[in-house]
């Protein structure tokens, strides 16, 4: 049977861990219970601060020259700014 | 005529392929290297060694950790190639500032700004799992590390940023 500091440490390298063996601990134990509800709270602040807005253009065409010079006449990546994000 | 129509489908199938992952691919980058410009320069220059080898991409499902792994190797070359003037993390926060302002709430701007000050080795397997949905045997692979070893630093990267955010760590696993 796991202890309360092998199921935190397993719970907190991954919140999501569907193991069967940390199911049965956080159901047979209120405090790890909590302790896992307490984290999921903050994993869902870092799921959505990880969502950084990315703008849907870009006013910087620096990166034009650049990829003609490694197209030459060629097709043209298009450049950065007329990416649809 | 034939080899030309066939290269226009490959090209649009391609440029689709990046189009639809780029918004991953840039956040993934600028997490990775915690500054916009440099994140849009790494993931441009990414796509066209993409492009370059898209030979050896033999399965199309598999393009979003190929194209990490280019742009992991590619932001390394960046260093490789010049030398970055070492910066106080407190500025790298206030500069990003548009980018990371655009959450609503301030909790969410707080674990960003931890994010910021988190060291690279917490970070980046963070945001493979977090973001990017990777696996721990995923981590593994792409970061040359072993299983307990990703982790472990998957745990401390939680304890660390938890603690910067101001969480309740009472009940937290002490080392």
């Amino acid at each position: 049977m796991m202890d309360h500091t092998q199921y935190r440490s397993a719970i907190m390298a991954d919140p999501h861990d569907p193991d069967a063996d940390l199911r049965a601990h956080r159901e047979a134990c209120a405090e790890c219970r909590a302790f896992t509800e307490q984290l999921l709270r903050f994993e869902a602040r870092l799921e959505r601060a990880l969502l950084v807005d990315i703008p849907t253009r870009q006013s910087c065409c620096r990166s034009r020259a650049r990829v003609r010079r490694h197209l030459g006449g060629g097709w043209r990546w298009p450049p950065a700014c007329c990416w649809r994000w | 005529m034939n080899d030309e129509v066939g290269g226009n489908q490959s090209r649009a199938r391609f440029q689709a392929l990046c189009q639809s992952l780029r918004p991953d691919l840039l956040r993934f980058a600028f997490w990775l290297s915690r500054d916009r410009a440099l994140a849009e320069d790494v993931v441009q220059e990414s796509m066209l060694r993409a492009w370059k080898a898209r030979d050896s991409l033999l399965d199309e499902t598999a393009a979003k950790p190929w194209l990490l792994t280019i742009i992991r190797r590619e932001y390394a070359r960046t260093f490789e190639r010049k030398r970055f003037p070492t910066v106080d993390v407190d500025d790298l926060v206030a500069k990003e500032e548009p980018m990371l302002a655009a959450a609503e709430e301030q909790n969410i701007n707080d674990v960003r700004a931890a994010l910021m000050k988190l060291p690279d080795e917490y970070r980046e397997p963070l945001v493979l799992q977090v973001l990017m949905g990777y696996s721990t045997a995923e981590i593994a692979r792409e970061l040359e590390l072993s299983g307990p070893a990703v982790l472990t630093r998957l745990c401390r990267a939680r304890q660390l940023l938890r603690a910067a955010c101001g969480e309740d760590l009472s009940l937290d696993p002490q080392e």
